[in-house]
């Protein structure tokens, strides 16, 4: 799969800078950024809160554009591409897993599943629905999947969500604080859930705060003012947590 | 400026979309009810100002004898009587170009333009009726197409003659020509003997009884110089009981020298004639004008929910840091008082100068100058009540809701609102849209029953389009059907008046001699004088014409609304006007007395009331009687002198020719045909003058409908802003902008159709009863009832594309919203 990409580079970010308006001045979030990330990777972006984490998500989803620098994500440069091909790219290409689960409440877990595969007409009805169950029983909530999100529990809708970023197989997988709202059993649930679609093949980026979880992370990126300040592959290493 | 201040004005200022929406709401109702009210209050007020203004006479007596001036003033001594004024009025024939076909006017002559007393005629343009020179009624003008210098062929003792118009004249009272009313000339004092002929010749004036006028059935009279054939009096004090006093006492008088009354009209100083075609269509209006108010409300209620809900993490905000639940009250309230202001700037002057415009083209078509810009007080008080006191008074619910809430419910919410799936039948739309839709447009559906509360009140403003406009058209079909059903009432395609009684045998054997011609019949008629049972013969009775119909006539059957309509078989019988009977307290089985002048008085029993529909809105009533029982009274035999054929084809052309032919057949032998009609003719003069009333409806309906599409639109605006994270995430999963605006678009548009399938079945029930109180209202009798199924059709369509065009815009604002600002949003 990552053979596909430049280098093998699933991700791709080149001193990127992201500046905000403030009053009559300017905040800079992120100060000239830099780091890859292969095919098959599993890497956490741990840090303080309000140092650029989430900011960076959002610069690799395309959700937001860098102020400067490049981002070149699954062979694409990112930057450069309108609102619309973003989202089809994105539906294509990347899944994203919210700290607040983010289901639509008005579709049942199946629906928001399907969804995704809708948006990108991709695979035909019948598939789609066949998609959606089989994505379902991976995350082992078959047994739920006409049920609305305000009727799950919050690990159940992670887990429906985690299904979802994952309707239309997409390279990387992108989770920004997915076990925030998680009691340490749940988050330890979902965690495995990541590794599990890791060792398939997939890239994952994770911002979390947890660090029993991040500590389980193969790579560490951290990020304080701004700038990397770590990138390891720890393996399992110490870190302190914030 | 306050720091409250400054949130509030934030809120307003801040989201121009919201306030814009907001104050159109607020402004279509308050536009609505300016508009129609201030027509309402102008017209009725311009209709009597303009009627008093022309000193209108209490009694307007028609004479079958000519009176001579000195006679005529002689009334004036009697008790009560103010003044007397003389005047004369005949009916003529006058074409335009020598080629033209000859129609019906009537000629006025006044005593002396320059000292008129009552119903005072005024010269508008030109000069007064002089010598040759002719005075032109300006109605007459405008409709036929006349002016200053032209000529006027009349028909005149079988040579017709050109006179030149002179001068533009105003009648008070003449109907508009576009409501069926002949065109009306003026002369001098020695004018009419122009008219005057032999009494073999046509031409023939006639003191008009106007309800012989309106029939065309006029008989010859000579007019000499200085003898009038109508009184205009008024009697001081005025009362209704102390003028028919005073008119029965002249009619006695009058009696003593020979002088007979053919009919007394009594007329209300105060009241305009015309408010009868004003008031049945000011009462729906005004109805119509509640509703739309009633709808802006809704949407205000709405607007302000949407706001009080999206700010609820504000409120708790305001009140963790101190304040009160007054203090959130005044806030928002503050915002819906500005709403209703800039609402009011808006709408006031608008529904203004609507109210102003239409009472204009209204009071023209009566005849009444109506040129100085004028507001009724009553709208202003009633707007500013509208765009300020009902909307404050709408908003208080959401607001008092949103402002007791608690900081802890309010500051509790994050993510996607867990506002759907806790009832059945949030479950059951989610099942179905699951079946039966894809997952995009299973959410429309589902994102429709989120906020029912906003739902709702949706679907009130669009179902009371739906159901409005429906009605409204159901109204004017009815309105149509019971013309169709007036005239289906009427065998005949041609009527055609003689200017005298003929032999039926051989008028009917004239016209049933043509080909085109399948059936003739030749009715008699008499005016008569009614009088209740045990009402003196001297006392003024009632005015009518006593009409002879042949027994099991299929020509002309009028409206039965209580007892029978005539039978073979009946003789001292007669079906009279449900309005007359009503008016006098004549019921059916009672005996009342028919006065027929020279030839005496008789008894006869009432069987049966009829309702005049449509009878060119200003005859007076007929009395129908079998014909020979008319004849033995009046000692007359096998005379007539309306003649009914039925053509063997229907169309407008096709009887159109034949009743050409029949007048060359009839004047070929001195037979002349004074006035005649197709039924086709008819029924285009009854709709023009109904066309006014389903105008009217239809702007209302349409007025009606765009506020429909403004609700529809402020609601779906409102649902973009609070879905905003929702877009994001979509976007997020790869929703393109075509999908979002797809999504919203098709929401609008279910729930376009969802009020559509409300609004039919509420239409059917309360349609009816609309129609009905439009027909009391009107002709004082129910309309008969047809439902417009077309106009479902036509309105599925109209709220497929209202629901579509209001959902465009809120949906490409959706398709704006950015990731990155939807996810951070709030």
């Amino acid at each position: 799969m990552n053979t596909t990409y430049t280098n093998g580079h699933v991700v791709q970010v080149k001193d990127v800078v992201k500046s905000f308006p403030v009053g009559d001045g300017e905040i800079t979030v992120l100060k000239g950024i830099s780091f890859q990330v292969k095919g098959g990777e599993f890497v956490s972006i741990v840090g303080p809160s309000g140092n650029g984490k989430s900011t960076l998500l959002n610069m690799i989803t395309g959700i937001d554009r860098p102020t400067d620098g490049e981002v070149v994500v699954t062979g694409r440069e990112v930057h450069r591409m309108s609102e619309n091909q973003l989202a089809s790219w994105r539906g294509e290409n990347v899944g994203i897993i919210f700290q607040f689960f983010q289901m639509l409440p008005a579709l049942s877990l199946l629906q928001n599943i399907i969804l995704p595969m809708d948006f990108a007409n991709k695979y035909t009805p019948k598939e789609r629905r066949e998609r959606a169950m089989h994505l379902l029983e991976r995350v082992d909530l078959a047994d739920q999947a006409h049920k609305l999100p305000s009727m799950v529990s919050g690990g159940q809708q992670q887990r429906a969500a985690i299904a979802r970023a994952l309707a239309n197989d997409p390279a990387l997988l992108v989770a920004d604080e997915p076990t925030g709202n998680l009691d340490s059993r749940t988050a330890g649930d979902v965690f495995d859930l990541f590794s599990d679609l890791v060792e398939q093949g997939k890239t994952m980026l994770m911002v979390t705060h947890d660090k029993e979880l991040a500590r389980r992370v193969p790579r560490v990126l951290e990020i304080i003012d701004g700038k990397i300040t770590r990138d390891e592959y720890v393996g399992g290493a110490e870190w302190a947590g914030y | 400026m306050s720091v409250i201040w400054q949130k509030v004005w934030s809120d307003v200022w801040g989201n121009k979309v919201r306030t814009m929406l907001a104050v159109l709401s607020i402004a279509v109702g308050v536009f609505a009810v300016g508009a129609i009210f201030g027509m309402s209050d102008q017209l009725v007020v311009g209709m009597d100002t303009s009627h008093q203004a022309v000193f209108p006479s209490h009694i307007n007596t028609f004479l079958m004898d000519r009176i001579d001036r000195d006679t005529a003033l002689a009334l004036k001594k009697n008790e009560g009587v103010e003044d007397v004024e003389v005047l004369d009025q005949v009916t003529v024939r006058y074409k335009i170009n020598p080629e033209d076909e000859w129609g019906r006017g009537a000629v006025i002559l006044r005593d002396d333009y320059e000292d008129q007393i009552y119903d005072v005629v005024q010269l508008k343009e030109g000069e007064w009726p002089e010598g040759d020179g002719i005075g032109i009624e300006r109605l007459s003008a405008q409709f036929f197409d006349l002016d200053i210098g032209d000529e006027v062929i009349f028909e005149m003792d079988k040579t017709d003659r050109a006179l030149p118009i002179t001068g533009k004249v105003r009648h008070p009272f003449v109907p508009p020509p576009q409501f069926g009313g002949d065109a009306v000339f003026f002369v001098d004092a020695d004018g009419m003997e122009r008219f005057n002929v032999t009494e073999e010749g046509f031409g023939q004036l006639s003191n008009v009884d106007a309800s012989r006028l309106a029939q065309g059935q006029l008989s010859p009279f000579n007019i000499p110089q200085g003898e009038f054939g109508q009184l205009l009096v008024r009697v001081e004090p005025y009362s209704l009981e102390f003028a028919k006093e005073v008119g029965s006492e002249m009619k006695d008088q009058l009696a003593k020298e020979n002088l007979e009354v053919a009919v007394t009209f009594y007329q209300d100083p105060e009241e305009h004639w015309g408010r009868i075609f004003v008031e049945g269509l000011n009462v729906v209006l005004k109805v119509l004008a509640v509703v739309s108010l009633f709808m802006s409300l809704i949407l205000v209620l709405n607007t302000i929910t949407a706001l009080v809900t999206q700010q609820t993490d504000q409120i708790g905000i305001i009140k963790a840091i101190g304040g009160t639940t007054f203090t959130v009250i005044k806030i928002y309230l503050a915002g819906v008082l500005i709403f209703g202001l800039l609402a009011l700037f808006v709408s006031l002057p608008l529904g203004a100068f609507l109210a102003f415009g239409i009472t204009k083209w209204f009071l023209n078509l009566f005849n009444i100058d109506y040129e100085v810009f004028q507001i009724s007080n009553r709208a202003i008080v009633l707007q500013v009540f509208a765009a300020i006191a009902a909307p404050l008074i709408a908003a208080l619910w959401p607001v008092l809701a949103g402002a007791t809430i608690t900081v802890r419910e309010a500051i509790a919410s994050y993510g996607l609102g867990g506002d759907f799936g806790s009832s059945w039948l949030d479950r059951t739309v989610e099942r179905v849209g699951q079946r039966l839709l894809s997952s995009s447009y299973a959410m429309a559906l589902s994102n429709m029953f989120r906020r029912k509360g906003r739902l709702i009140l949706t679907q009130l403003v669009l179902v009371t389009a739906g159901a409005t406009f429906l009605m409204v058209m159901s109204l004017s079909s009815s309105i149509t059907h019971t013309l169709d059903n007036d005239l289906g009432r009427r065998g005949y395609d041609v009527f055609l008046n003689f200017d005298d009684q003929y032999r039926i045998d051989r008028a009917v054997q004239m016209a049933e001699a043509l080909d085109e011609v399948e059936k003739a019949e030749v009715w008699f008629s008499h005016s008569a004088t009614l009088l209740r049972e045990g009402q003196k013969l001297k006392e003024a009775g009632l005015g009518a014409d006593l009409i002879g119909i042949p027994m099991g006539s299929d020509m002309y059957q009028p409206l039965i609304v209580a007892g029978r309509w005539l039978e073979p078989g009946d003789e001292r019988v007669i079906v009279i006007g449900r309005e007359t009977a009503d008016e006098n307290n004549i019921q059916v089985g009672d005996t009342v007395t028919l006065d027929l002048a020279e030839l005496g008085d008789d008894e006869w029993q009432v069987v049966g009331l009829y309702q005049v529909i449509f009878g060119g809105g200003f005859s007076t009533d007929a009395i129908y009687a079998p014909q020979q029982a008319v004849f033995d009274a009046t000692k007359k035999n096998n005379q007539g002198s309306q003649l009914y054929v039925r053509t063997r084809f229907h169309d407008p052309d096709y009887t159109a020719a034949v009743d050409d032919q029949l007048r060359g057949e009839y004047i070929g032998r001195n037979m002349d045909v004074f006035f005649g009609q197709t039924i086709h003719e008819i029924r285009e003069q009854a709709l023009s003058q109904f066309g006014i009333t389903i105008n009217m409806l239809m702007f209302l309906a349409v007025v009606v409908a765009v506020v429909g599409g403004i609700g529809l639109m402020g609601s779906l605006s409102i649902s973009v802003v609070e879905r905003t994270r929702e877009i994001g995430v979509m976007r997020a999963i790869g929703a393109r902008s075509a999908s979002i605006m797809g999504m919203f678009v098709m929401e609008g548009v279910l729930q376009g159709v969802f009020s559509w399938l409300i609004a039919v079945p509420i239409s059917l029930i309360v349609g009816r009863a609309l129609a009905n109180a439009l027909g009391q209202t009107m002709f004082e009798a129910n309309l008969d009832y047809h439902y417009n199924f077309q106009a479902v059709i036509i309105w599925l369509v109209m709220i497929l594309i209202i629901s579509t065009l209001a959902s465009v815009l809120p949906a490409r604002s959706a398709t704006r919203i950015s990731v990155r600002d939807s996810l951070a949003y709030a």
